[in-house]
């Protein structure tokens, strides 16, 4: 199995090393090195900035709370990643009732890129809704994450050609949910 | 399709995000460090390991000294032969100790009580009551 960002941890096991003995700026070390990535996939996948940010906090809280584990993670990102998708999935199923929406301009940034036309990225965003949660996870690892199948399995706890089928799927469909004159884009 | 979603950048975390996700999980890591200096003062201190031996000692003396002096069991009652019984009344009544020496000789004579070693007169009555059958 590969372990996923073993090569881009930059020393980041030293960081849960320190908070494995109790030392708080580790904590801040991760945060800066980390919350970026992780709270984009978690505001992909809740689709509300207040959620993500709970699903953060909940992620270094237990990160805190679970410390003397710590000292055997492989890959710290990995590890992370595991860690916020559970309290992510946690969350969508409590939530399983409510109708998934997205903010508006709440996932990507604004002004979208020059080039695309405006209101591209409000259509993204809501074909993106439109997608089940198993295959919107999948494009928002793969594409905005950079993260290969086989480290998409190893987050996800599926194997690696389910994920690459899930993406397949997911891209068809946004296709197909897309505006015609969007995708002609180039 | 993959290059045209690669365009959209995902947003960063808000302002102030940092700041409350730190503080709540720095409260947390200080809650457990407390709670783990707690355990291990515990652990440390004298007072503890004394109370934990002293409870360690009450309860091998529960074991091995109860036992030594626990009250005898109570004979069961049996059916004592007539003579038994007939001389025990009878040498009870003569020293005046009533039914319960009486209760007790016949017990002793009918095998279901050890004699009391500390009754120096119940013996030499026993003593005499086996010499008269």
């Amino acid at each position: 199995m590969e372990v996923i960002g073993a090569d881009q941890d930059d020393g980041a096991s030293l960081w849960l090393e320190r908070l494995a003995e109790g030392d708080p700026s580790a904590l801040e070390m991760l945060y800066d090195k980390f919350a970026p990535q992780l709270y984009g996939y978690a505001l992909g996948m809740l689709g509300r900035p207040e959620a993500a940010e709970d699903g953060l906090q909940e992620l270094f809280l237990n990160l805190a709370r679970s410390r003397s584990k710590l000292g055997h993670v492989r890959s710290v990102r990995a590890y992370l990643f595991v860690m916020l998708r559970n309290a992510i999935w946690r969350r969508l199923r409590r939530d399983a009732s409510d109708e998934f929406s997205v903010d508006p301009a709440a996932i990507f940034q604004r002004p979208g890129p020059a080039g695309l036309p405006e209101g591209a990225a409000a259509d993204i965003e809501s074909a993106l809704a439109k997608l089940p949660a198993e295959q919107r996870e999948v494009i928002l690892l793969k594409v905005y994450q950079d993260m290969t199948f086989p480290e998409i399995a190893d987050v996800t706890g599926v194997p690696a050609n389910t994920a690459t089928s899930r993406y397949r799927y997911a891209l068809d469909k946004l296709r197909a949910l897309l505006p015609p004159d969007l995708l002609q884009e180039k | 399709m993959e290059e045209l979603l690669r365009k959209l950048k995902i947003q960063s975390p808000p302002q102030g995000a940092r700041e409350r996700v730190l503080a709540a999980a720095r409260a947390e890591l200080q809650q457990a460090a407390e709670k783990r200096d707690w355990l291990d003062r515990l652990w440390e201190s004298r007072a503890f390991w004394r109370s934990a031996a002293a409870v360690v000692l009450v309860c091998l003396v529960a074991i091995f000294v109860a036992p030594a002096g626990a009250t005898p069991r109570q004979a069961a009652p049996v059916a004592a032969d007539p003579i038994v019984v007939a001389a025990a009344k009878e040498l009870a009544a003569s020293l005046g100790d009533g039914p319960v020496l009486e209760r007790r000789l016949i017990a002793q004579l009918s095998g279901t009580e050890a004699p009391s070693g500390s009754h120096e007169l119940f013996r030499n009555d026993l003593f005499l009551l086996r010499n008269i059958q």
